[in-house]
């Protein structure tokens, strides 16, 4: 393994927090959203209140882009990511429990089914990239 | 009768019995056990003494090539209680699926499914004091108060290991005093086997030629012979036994010494980032207990095994970073402290011992400030990664063997060579198993597994071995696929047979000491029904 492997794998772990240490957890800014079930506004401002850390999670979506760069299309990944959330739409009126709740399945999906991507040494859902790689484009 | 030095018989000495059993390690000492205070003489001879002994210590050596591996004089141990005076004590009974012919595993299936040996395991249990109702899950949730995690149907169970306590794990100081007192056991030390005799037909074993390091020799006559002196002596005597027969005693298909078998584990693996920073270990790291230590494991289910083409490996949690303990991370002293008492605590000496020492000496403020305990198990802190271990099964190589060397040791016996040899498949299923795991624990949302082991797996990096010595003397039902039958006997012939894990055809993913003495007593039951 190189250097710049290391370097990478360290840099892909302390950007984990935003899924597998706190996946799914509101970032504090979305608490009062949360609060209040108001609708999201877009799709990446939608998707980044399920991160944690929003600075992670766009760290993330870097190093997706970077081994996809065909998928550095926001309108695109949003219909990607979208048409996997049991027909939420970014443009209509989601409370962010119902978003959280499809994120999970469809992220469990996901890997049960082999949608999954080998980056820096995890296994990832290729959804929860796309929704990184949104809130990175965002 | 009593623990004889065979250095104060008469030269030329011969005793009669029984039941001859040769090596007093677990498989001798529990066949011993198995029949003190009965009617069957039993001799049992050991090459060592009550303690080490450098000169009898030097016979264990041979010659190492493929694969590195520990020296084997170190590897084994030539004294009452043979390798279980350095064990690490870890027993679990065998999976089901062990004993079964898998089509994704060339040469797999034992003669006889798992509910044969269902009523051993029990005993074998016993034998080290261990309550075998504590292999329960239940039972260690109970005694954790700690649920295994939950995989959510998925692929990935847990199961629970016993390691054997201290006061329990090395059997000849455990049994001694039952050997000493026994009337119909003499066990003769420093007797070490140079021949193994057959009447002229070659249809039956008469008797068995020992010598001591100062020269006396002593005969031993009996109805049955047991070998059990480990996977690498047990086809060592079988090849040198070749006045008679050139290829050597039970080889006349060639298959004494093939198949040698080790645990496998990647010196790297993977490291687990929890979802949830107090995810509870407490069922994995497990606890002390009046027996021992109870701790957890994971493992592939068999549906999952068999649905994979997966060999049975398990998973072990090891060291816990934590927001305690995480900027100890970068610290080489640590690092090496961790290893040298991660060893220390398998009664190990770590490879590379001088560059460890050298660094811990060359980190000592970081050591003095954390404590070993304090760095790596300090309680109640978010957890941060959890290092995983893989242990698993290697898959049954003909071409992995144990031969006779030119060199000889000082009774001027051919020393044994080992060449360790692995193939794809078991690289193949490191790859597969890593990246199951990963899937499993992506699925639960328990966490992400990075792994840290190089694609090439086993072939970029040397296994750790576990000085786990296995299958060089394998069990078939035909004589053209096995050493042994069904019985662990000769297939050749019918008075002797063979104890220890070199009769395993496959070896699952436990330590083998539970199971070698699972079978000592199946041997022993079946010694006892053919003797009357």
């Amino acid at each position: 393994m190189s250097r710049s492997d290391i370097a990478r794998r360290r840099f892909l772990a302390g950007a984990l927090p935003a899924l597998a240490a706190g996946g799914l957890t509101l970032w504090p800014g979305a608490a009062a959203l949360g609060r209040s079930n108001a609708a999201a506004s877009c799709g990446s401002e939608a998707l980044a209140c399920l991160f944690r850390s929003r600075e992670s999670a766009v760290r993330l979506g870097r190093a997706y882009l970077r081994q996809h760069p065909e998928e550095a299309d926001q309108a695109a990944l949003e219909r990607l990511v979208f048409a996997r959330l049991d027909g939420l739409r970014p443009d209509t009126a989601s409370g962010l429990a119902a978003l959280k709740r499809s994120f999970e399945s469809a992220r469990r999906q996901d890997f049960d089914c082999g949608a999954v991507v080998q980056l820096g040494g995890f296994m990832l859902s290729r959804t929860e990239l796309r929704a990184c790689a949104l809130v990175a484009l965002g | 009768m009593a623990i004889v030095d065979a250095r104060s018989l008469d030269d030329g000495s011969t005793v009669t019995a029984d039941i001859c059993v040769i090596g007093a390690g677990p498989a001798g000492i529990a066949i011993a056990e198995r029949f003190k205070q009965t009617s069957t003489r039993v001799v049992l001879l050991e090459s060592g003494g009550l303690d080490a002994d450098a000169d009898t210590q030097a016979l264990a050596a041979g010659e190492v090539v493929g694969r590195p591996y520990p020296d084997l004089d170190s590897a084994r141990l030539r004294l009452l209680g043979g390798t279980s005076n350095h064990w690490g004590g870890n027993i679990r009974p065998l999976d089901p699926i062990d004993f079964t012919e898998r089509a994704w595993v060339p040469h797999s299936g034992w003669p006889f499914g798992a509910d044969e040996l269902a009523p051993y395991y029990p005993r074998a249990a016993a034998f080290c004091k261990v309550p075998f109702d504590a292999f329960d899950v239940g039972k260690q949730t109970e005694l954790m108060s700690a649920s295994p995690w939950d995989f959510d149907g998925g692929s990935i169970r847990s199961q629970v290991f016993q390691t054997v306590g201290i006061d329990s794990r090395f059997f000849g100081e455990l049994y001694r005093g039952d050997l000493q007192d026994a009337a119909n056991v003499t066990t003769y030390l420093y007797a070490n086997v140079v021949d193994i005799e057959t009447d002229d037909l070659m249809a039956r074993v008469e008797r068995l030629k020992a010598r001591t390091l100062t020269g006396k020799s002593l005969t031993v006559e009996a109805s049955f012979f047991v070998l059990a002196t480990g996977g690498i002596e047990n086809p060592r005597l079988l090849l040198a036994a070749n006045k008679k027969q050139q290829a050597g005693l039970g080889n006349a298909n060639g298959l004494v010494g093939r198949f040698f078998m080790e645990h496998l584990t990647s010196p790297q693996f993977g490291e687990l980032f929890p979802a949830d920073p107090q995810l509870n270990l407490d069922f994995y790291k497990g606890r002390d207990v009046n027996w021992g230590h109870s701790w957890g494991i994971l493992s592939f289910t068999e549906e999952a095994q068999r649905t994979a083409g997966l060999l049975n490996g398990r998973f072990q949690t090891a060291t816990v970073l934590n927001e305690f303990n995480k900027h100890f991370e970068t610290s080489d002293g640590l690092k090496s402290l961790k290893t040298v008492a991660s060893a220390a605590g398998r009664s190990r000496v770590p490879d590379d011992l001088g560059r460890h020492v050298a660094n811990i000496i060359a980190d000592i403020d970081d050591v003095a400030e954390s404590g070993y305990y304090r760095a790596f198990y300090y309680p109640d802190y978010p957890l941060v990664s959890v290092d995983m271990v893989m242990i698993c099964e290697q898959a049954p190589n003909p071409e992995s063997r144990v031969t006779l060397g030119e060199p000889r040791d000082a009774l001027g016996m051919a020393r044994p060579v080992l060449d360790w040899r692995l193939t794809e498949l078991d690289s193949q299923n490191l790859r597969k198993a890593s990246a199951e795991l990963q899937r499993q624990l992506g699925r639960s949302g328990l966490g992400r597994l990075r792994i840290d082991m190089p694609d090439g797996a086993f072939d970029e990096v040397d296994p750790k071995p576990h000085y786990h010595h296995m299958g060089t003397t394998r069990m078939h039902d035909d004589p053209k696929k096995g050493v042994v039958d069904a019985n662990c006997r000769l297939h050749e012939l019918p008075n002797f047979f063979v104890a220890g894990s070199s009769v395993f055809p496959t070896v699952g993913n436990v330590n083998p000491t539970l199971t070698i003495i699972a079978l000592a007593f199946r041997l022993a039951d079946h010694l006892a029904e053919l003797k009357t």
